[in-house]
């Protein structure tokens, strides 16, 4: 039973698709399309695994772009009749340099949208880096490696995030690497987190 | 009680509120584990799609929801910067 597996890399999800699969597939051929490297993180990636619960914004980084990379994007975005709902998609470039997020939707759509930004820090590079596959229906999508996706949803700490991370390792805990999982809560100083979360 | 004038009465029931959430996350990764998608994933579906739904038929601006999100983690870091503060000053009692 279950309809969700986690073997190889690849976490496999039997379901049908919802608004929010819908979205990140639409979006994750256009960046193919595009030739940027992305994946999915946080909420979605609790969502797209189960978790009953659901969000505006389905959050997704990019490798960092140069402006010809982002104009092209954005007439691809257009072509496909998508919009930027808080600010038009042509300043897309001087937003993701500029370290802010972008909102990306069908057009005439604000939620839910996809929140896009360019890899940060060590953690948004180890996502992008050691991203792993999620097959949904026909189609799959890079997300984050879950082992980073839980210890960074203790790091945030607020309800959601420490449910989604309970959600995560109760279904997966299994097949997760005990070794990846205690570097990162290492990491990012959520050790004490950590322990509790595998005691529940 | 500690420094902080939030009644202990507060803290025990958000602790029983906790507790009842990880039992109902636990309980609905079980029932996932011993169901095929067939049977739960519509109901998931129902809980993404209807929540959204519902968002979408208020229409609030893009500048609205940006507006509850800024204020929300404002709140958010008063109360960690809070915290902060209360554990000093307990430290130095």
């Amino acid at each position: 039973m279950s309809g969700i597996e986690l073997r190889d890399e690849t976490l496999s999800v039997d379901r049908a698709l919802n608004q929010l699969d819908e979205l990140a597939i639409a979006f994750s051929d256009i960046l193919d399309q595009v030739g940027i490297e992305h994946v999915y993180i946080a909420g979605y990636v609790s969502i797209l695994a189960g978790r009953a619960r659901s969000t505006e914004d389905v959050d997704v980084l990019i490798e960092p772009i140069d402006e010809a990379t982002a104009d092209t994007l954005t007439t691809h975005l257009e072509a496909e009749n998508f919009w930027g709902p808080a600010m038009p998609l042509s300043s897309l470039y001087s937003m993701l340099e500029n370290g802010d997020p972008v909102w990306v939707a069908p057009t005439d759509q604000i939620t839910p949208h996809l929140e896009v930004k360019t890899v940060r820090d060590e953690f948004d590079q180890a996502s992008l880096s050691q991203a792993i596959t999620a097959q949904i229906g026909s189609t799959s999508i890079p997300i984050g490696p879950l082992e980073l996706q839980i210890a960074y949803k203790l790091h945030l700490g607020a309800q959601k995030d420490i449910e989604d991370a309970v959600h995560l390792y109760t279904l997966f805990e299994e097949t997760l690497s005990a070794a990846r999982l205690e570097r990162w809560a290492q990491r990012l100083d959520v050790e004490a987190e950590y322990e509790r979360l595998t005691q529940a | 009680m500690s420094d902080s004038l939030k009644p202990d009465t507060l803290d025990a029931k958000h602790d029983g509120d906790w507790q009842q959430r990880i039992t109902a996350i636990k309980r609905w990764v079980a029932y996932i584990n011993a169901e095929p998608p067939e049977t739960w994933g519509p109901q998931q579906n129902a809980v993404v799609n209807g929540q959204l739904t519902a968002a979408q038929h208020v229409a609030t601006s893009a500048a609205h929801q940006q507006h509850v999100t800024a204020v929300a983690q404002e709140i958010r870091d008063l109360q960690e910067s809070d915290t902060e503060t209360s554990t000093v000053r307990d430290d130095h009692d």
